[in-house]
Parts: structure tokens; C-alpha cells; sequence
């Protein structure tokens, strides 16, 4: 027997376990790849907007600033003055915080500041020095109308140099407008998961987060769109690295005014905190599951290796010799059904086992009775009162019904033949009885009527009428040469006296005269006996029914025609008695080819050679 | 034909039998009551074989009822020689009404039964077989059985 290496149940446990988390799993990281992309782009679509919106805002105001002081500008090209008109628009104009105009010799560079209008005097004089110097940056380094956005670190400030172009001869007015965007400021700097920039064409913030105090964008940001200088997206979303290396969104905007842009840049990590959580929770979620499908796995496979677990100690058993087992499994499906099958045929087999032996019992005991009954019967040959006897026997299975018999009494030579109802062990009892009963009436001075009658009482006491037993008696007194018999019902021999030439089947002459019932038939039967001449070289052959009735290969019987017939010929030159029981032998073997005899078949001959 | 079949058709105290196939010990007799019948007539024509157990069946049967006439028609070969072994085959109040002798050529090896009815072939006083039985071919035919042992119930009526 294979030695068992990895159970059943483990693999069943193991296949119900594996397929649906590996089913589960698969759909996990799907539902985590799109909801991923999803999320990104929703991301990136709502940070565009934001830059978008603020930046449009943006334009919105600087331009309208620009529009609303335009009158004002023109007028002071000319008188180079801001008049009361000027001053007084100004005033209402709430989103300027101050207009500084100077008078820039481009050619030497030089700026003069000519005239200021501030709804705080006093701050800009702390400031004068820094816009004058942004001023001369801008005269020598910025050329014709570009407009560049400035902080003016006051930080809800911001400002820009709009420039005019001076007639020949005379030195250009450029006005520095600030403005007061406390609203963006609010914005921008409190800003916190995402934070908005505003920058200037050469990446200062002009705005930012309170918590960014760098003023360079590119010390803050790894951003490509900033690094071309020509044709720059207007508006986009990039992918960069702040810092400290973390990974970050950024989207920006161009507000349409001087390059410069709003950005709205988030940490990657917040923007996908939502999907971190959907992570976690499901790989929660998951483990949770997996628990689950393996402890009803456990159960499953623990009930499906339950009942085969039975049936394989059952097995075992049954290998081992042990039989008489039943496994108690109450389930109606396959394996249920298994096990009944298993049941019924543990039950077979052990039937089958107790009935071989039983069997063998049976062949053992009927060989016994075999070998016993064999020693019922007489030599083959023999010579009793020059009266020589030669025979044959042999049952159709171990035991037969058949019986013959010669014996001396009294110097007379009685020869018994019989046949049993059926053959076998049945029959093969009431020969036995026949043959006891025999041997005490060998001790009688009784004729073969009377030992007949003998005979017929102690049949009839074996069997109760259940069996019975054709039978044939004779008897020869040498003194007379007579021959005297005695039939219950048994076929009845043929005579053969001596003749010169060759017989014939009239020449058979059936010992027939009397005739009697089956021996067992009843209790008292009488039977008749009759006397006929048996003289010097006559010849008497006896046999029971199976003789004519043996079979050859075709199942067709020999027949009487056939039997008489060999009869005939092989007595034809009146050979000795053993020789023609050899060639009649001889030509029933040949005849029946083997064939398994379908009744005890038992012959004898008997020649007179008293002369 | 099934293994045994046997038909009685009763008519008042009397009854026709007709029996055919295999008389053993796997035959019930039981089953067909003989009381109250008087005469009966069986006709053997079919029947095929009898062994030992199937005598002894036989003779219980008929024993049943043992005051009824009986009269043999038509019996085979087989019948016959049961007749003239067994004591008690043909009760002692039951007579053969007519029987088949086999013929046979020993040259051709055709057979035929004949049928011999009493008061034709046969009376109580002998045989009176036909003066010339022939097969198809015209060839001459002899009886198949010695005729002291086959005839031999004969003479014990």
C-alpha cells in the first residue's frame, strides 16, 4: 500500500482556499488599478480648475486695475501730473493701492520718481527704495511692454511697471501700480493640502503658502513647463518632486498677463490618501475574507474527508483481512452512496469468504466420503467359483448413487448392482446404507428375493420414501449352474449365452421375468425371484442407466441403439470378461470425448467358466 | 416449449392430461390434483425425458388417486421402458391404449416411430406389428428395441 503523503483534506482545503483568494485578489488589484487612474484624473482635472479659476480671477483684476487708470496715465504723459480728477479716481478705485509714476531716461538708465498716489503715504517711503530699484531693473534689463508681476513684501501686495513710450526727445513715463489683492493673499497663503502659487515669468512667487518662505519656485519645484522659455503650456498638470523628494501634482495656469502663472501643487501621497485608504481597507477587508472562505473550506473539506477518511481506515481493514466492517456515513450524495456500495460489498465479500469456506468445508468432507464410499466398492476383477467378474465405476461428481457388489455365501456367488434416486452425497448415503445392510445379509442363508426384502426394509428406514433405490440381486449356484434373481425396478441385464458365430442383438436375452418395486418404495414389499441356466461361457453384463445415458462434446446421448450395439460387438467373439470390460470402456471414453458425465455410470461382466 | 407444461381439461369425474417436456425432480405435482376423477387419459406424446426423481414424482402423483381408471396414449419410447423397469409406472388399474415402436434402417439410418394402438398392433393376447414398415426412401425397416424386453408390459395385463 502507497504510503499517504499530503491528505486529502489539506489539498481540498487548499484548492477551496486558493481559487477564491486568488479570485479575490486578482479583483482587488483591478479595482485598485482603475479606481487609482480614476482617482489620478479626477485629481488632476479638479487642480487644473482651481489654477484655472484663480488665474482667470487674476486677469480679471490686473487687467480691469490696468483699463480703470489708463485715462490717468495718458493724462499724466502730458502734464506730467496726476490731477485732482486723477487723485479723486484713484480714491475710488479700491484695488489700487498706490500708483508711483517716474521718468526713466532709457538711455542712461536713470529714474527720478515724479509723482506717487497711496492710500498710504507712509509705507512707501519705507518701500521707495525697493521700487525704485525694481524700477531701474526694469529700464535696463526688461525691454518694450513686457509686464512682469512683483511682491512688494507686504504680501497682500503685489505690483507691476506699465511703460509708455516717450515721444522723440523726451525721457519715458513708467507707473508702478500696486495692488492690494487681500482676498488672493488670504487664499494663496492659508492654502494647505494644496498650494497655490503665483509666479512671475522669471519664477519668483509673487504669492504663495505662508508656510513657504523660499521666493525662487524653482528651489521649491522641479518643474519642466518653467524650464522652456518659449511656447509654454498655458495650462497643465505635471508630475514632479518637491524638496524633500516627495511626490507631487502640480497643475498650473497662465493668468495671461506678463507669464505669469498660478500652480496648484498637492503632495501625491494626500491627493491618493483616499485610494491609500481603499488600499488598506480592502487589504482588510481581503484578509478578513480569505479567513472566512478558508474556515468554511475547513468545514467542507472536514465533512467531505470525513466519510472518505472512514472509508479509507475502512479499506485498510479490509486489506488487513477484516471484513465484517461498516462505515457509518449519513450523507445521500456520491460519497454517501460510496459508502453503502462500500457496505454492501464488505458484506458480499465477507459473505463470499465465510461461504468458501464453507465450500471448502463441504469439498473437504465430500472428498472424505468419496475416499470412504470408494471403499464400499469390490476389486474390478475377480474370480469367485470359476465364475469371473470384471466391472467398472465412476460417479458423475465426487460421491455417486451407483453401487455394485459380489460376494461368496455359502459357495454360492451373489452380485448386487444398484442405482440411487438422483447422485451425490445424498445418494451416495443410501449406498452406504445398501452396503451395510449387505454385509449382514452375507452372514443369512437367504435367496435374492430375501435379501432383497432385507434390503428394500432398510432402505426404506434410511430414507422415510424420501430416496429410493432401483436394485438387481443374483445369485449362481455352481452345484446347478442357475442362476436365480431378483429385480426392484433396476434395468434389467442381458444374458448372452455361449453360440458359435457372431451375435446379434436378438442374442441379448433381458433378465426380466420378475420385476418388483423400488427398493424405500414401501416397507413390505415382497419380491419375486426366478431362476435361469448360466452355464459354461455364457456371459452376463449388468449396468445402472447412466451407461446409455453418457453425453459426448454435443450434449447427445449415446442412446440404446449404440449401447446395445457395442454391446453386441465387443461380445462377439466371447472374449474374457475383463477384456470386453476394457473394450467397452474403451469405446464409451471414445465416444464421450471427456465430457463430463451427467450421471454415475457402473458396469459389470460376469462369465461362467465352469465347465 | 417451456421445461415442463402439463394441461388438464376435466370433464365431470373424467379428465384429459396432456403432458410434454421434462419430468424431474424440479416438477410439481402438487399442483394438479387428481381427487375426485375417475377415469383419466394422459397423453405422453411430448413428453421429452424422465429421470429418477422425476419416477419418483411420478408414482406419488398417480398414487394420489390410486381408485381411477387410467388409460396411456401415444407413449414414446421413453415412457415405455419406464413402464417396463419401474413397478408402479403404469398403476395396476392403468393400461397403455397405444404406444410408439422406433424403427430403424442400419442402412439409410432413418428412424420413425410407429404407433401401435391396441386392438390394431397390439391386444392383451400380443403384438401384431404391420407386416412392412418403410422410410421416405421405400427402404425397409426393422423395430430399434428387443422386443422381449420392450413388449414385456404387455404381458402383464
Amino acid at each position: 500500500m502507497k504510503k499517504r503523503t499530503f491528505s486529502l483534506k489539506y489539498k481540498i482545503l487548499l484548492l477551496l482556499t486558493l481559487i477564491p483568494t486568488i479570485a479575490l485578489f486578482t479583483y482587488v488589484l483591478l479595482a485598485m488599478s482603475i479606481f487609482s487612474k480614476d482617482k489620478i484624473a479626477y485629481i488632476y482635472d479638479s487642480s487644473g480648475n482651481l489654477s484655472q479659476a484663480l488665474s482667470q480671477q487674476l486677469r480679471v483684476l490686473i487687467t480691469g486695475v490696468i483699463s480703470n487708470n489708463k485715462s490717468v496715465f495718458q493724462e499724466f504723459v502730458t502734464t506730467r501730473n496726476f490731477s485732482t480728477a486723477a487723485r479723486a479716481h484713484f480714491e475710488n478705485a479700491n484695488n489700487t493701492d498706490a500708483v508711483l509714476a517716474y521718468e526713466v531716461d532709457e538711455t542712461t538708465k536713470q529714474v527720478a520718481l515724479l509723482s506717487m498716489m497711496a492710500r498710504n503715504k507712509v509705507d512707501y517711503d519705507n518701500l521707495k527704495t525697493k521700487i525704485d530699484n525694481q524700477v531701474k531693473y526694469e529700464a535696463q534689463y526688461i525691454k518694450g511692454n513686457q509686464r512682469i508681476l512683483y511682491n512688494l513684501d507686504q504680501n497682500d501686495k503685489i505690483y507691476f511697471v506699465e511703460k509708455t513710450t516717450p515721444e522723440a526727445g523726451t525721457k519715458a513715463i513708467y507707473f508702478v501700480i500696486v495692488i492690494k489683492v487681500e482676498e488672493f493673499y488670504d487664499t494663496f497663503s492659508t492654502s494647505s493640502a494644496q498650494q497655490l502659487f503665483l509666479i512671475n515669468q522669471f519664477g519668483q512667487v509673487v504669492l504663495g503658502p505662508g508656510q513657504v518662505t523660499e521666493k525662487d519656485i524653482s528651489k521649491v519645484f522641479d518643474l519642466k513647463f518653467l524650464k522652456t522659455k518659449d511656447n509654454r503650456f498655458q495650462q497643465g498638470v505635471e508630475e514632479t518632486t518637491d524638496m524633500e523628494k516627495k511626490e507631487m501634482i502640480i497643475s498650473f495656469a497662465e493668468i495671461g498677463f506678463g507669464d505669469s502663472y498660478v500652480l496648484a501643487a498637492v503632495k501625491k501621497e494626500l491627493a491618493l490618501s483616499a485610494l491609500d485608504q481603499l488600499v488598506k481597507k480592502s487589504v482588510i477587508f481581503f484578509v478578513l475574507l480569505v479567513a472566512i472562505i478558508a474556515i468554511v473550506s475547513l468545514f467542507a473539506s472536514g465533512s467531505i474527508t470525513n466519510a472518505l477518511t472512514q472509508l479509507f481506515e475502512a479499506t485498510e481493514k479490509v486489506s488487513q483481512g477484516q471484513f465484517d466492517i461498516q462505515v457509518k456515513v449519513k450523507t445521500s450524495d456520491e460519497i454517501g452512496v460510496l459508502a453503502d456500495n462500500f457496505n454492501l460489498m464488505a458484506k458480499e465479500v465477507s459473505r463470499l469468504l465465510e461461504q468458501t469456506a464453507e465450500n471448502a468445508r463441504m469439498q473437504n468432507e465430500l472428498q472424505t466420503a468419496k475416499t470412504v464410499q470408494e471403499t464400499l466398492f469390490p476389486d474390478s476383477n475377480a474370480l469367485l467359483e470359476k465364475i469371473a467378474i470384471s466391472g467398472f465405476y465412476e460417479p458423475a461428481s465426487e460421491c455417486g448413487g451407483d453401487w455394485w457388489h459380489y460376494c461368496k455365501i455359502n459357495n454360492r456367488v451373489f452380485f448386487w448392482i444398484g442405482d440411487a434416486t438422483g447422485h451425490g452425497a445424498p445418494s451416495a448415503l443410501i449406498t452406504s446404507a445398501a452396503k451395510s445392510a449387505a454385509a449382514i445379509i452375507e452372514s443369512l442363508d437367504v435367496g435374492p428375493g430375501g435379501a432383497m426384502e432385507y434390503l428394500n426394509r432398510c432402505i426404506y428406514e434410511v430414507s422415510r420414501g424420501r430416496l429410493m433405490m432401483t436394485f438387481f440381486i443374483a445369485c449362481y449356484d455352481p452345484a446347478t449352474k442357475k442362476l436365480t434373481y431378483a429385480n426392484a425396478s433396476h434395468e434389467s441385464p442381458y444374458l448372452i449365452k455361449k453360440k458359435s458365430g457372431p451375435i446379434k442383438k436378438k442374442d441379448l436375452i433381458p433378465l426380466n421375468d420378475v420385476n418388483n418395486p423400488r427398493l424405500g418404495q414401501a416397507r413390505n414389499t415382497k419380491y419375486d425371484e426366478t431362476t435361469v441356466d448360466f452355464d459354461y461361457e455364457d456371459f452376463i453384463f449388468f449396468y445402472t442407466d447412466g451407461v446409455p445415458d453418457v453425453r459426448n462434446g454435443s450434449e447427445a446421448a449415446w442412446g440404446e441403439r449404440e449401447f446395445l450395439k457395442t454391446i453386441v460387438e465387443t461380445q462377439t467373439d466371447f472374449p474374457p470378461v475383463d477384456v470386453f470390460i476394457e473394450r467397452f470402456v474403451n469405446k464409451m471414453q471414445t465416444y464421450r470425448s471427456g465430457s463430463t458425465l451427467v450421471d454415475d455410470v457402473t458396469f459389470f461382466g460376469i462369465k461362467n467358466l465352469n465347465g | 416449449m417451456s421445461k415442463f407444461e402439463l394441461k388438464i381439461d376435466k370433464n365431470a369425474d373424467a379428465a384429459k392430461i396432456s403432458i410434454a417436456g421434462i419430468i424431474d425432480e424440479d416438477v410439481d405435482f402438487n399442483e394438479y390434483s387428481l381427487s375426485g376423477l375417475k377415469q383419466m387419459e394422459l397423453d405422453l406424446n411430448n413428453v421429452k425425458s424422465i429421470n429418477s426423481c422425476g419416477i419418483r414424482e411420478w408414482i406419488k402423483w398417480l398414487g394420489s388417486n390410486s381408485q381411477a381408471k387410467m388409460t396411456y396414449i401415444n407413449c414414446p419410447k421413453i415412457i415405455i421402458d419406464q413402464i417396463n423397469m419401474v413397478d408402479g409406472f403404469l398403476p395396476q388399474n392403468g393400461k397403455v391404449q397405444s404406444f410408439y415402436v422406433p424403427y430403424y434402417n442400419d442402412d439409410s439410418g432413418t428412424e420413425k416411430n410407429v404407433l401401435f394402438r391396441h386392438g390394431t398392433e397390439f391386444t392383451e393376447s400380443g403384438v401384431k406389428p404391420p407386416e412392412k414398415v418403410v422410410d421416405e426412401a421405400g427402404n425397409a425397416m426393422e423395430m430399434d428395441v428387443i422386443e422381449s424386453k420392450y413388449f414385456k408390459f404387455l404381458n402383464k395385463k
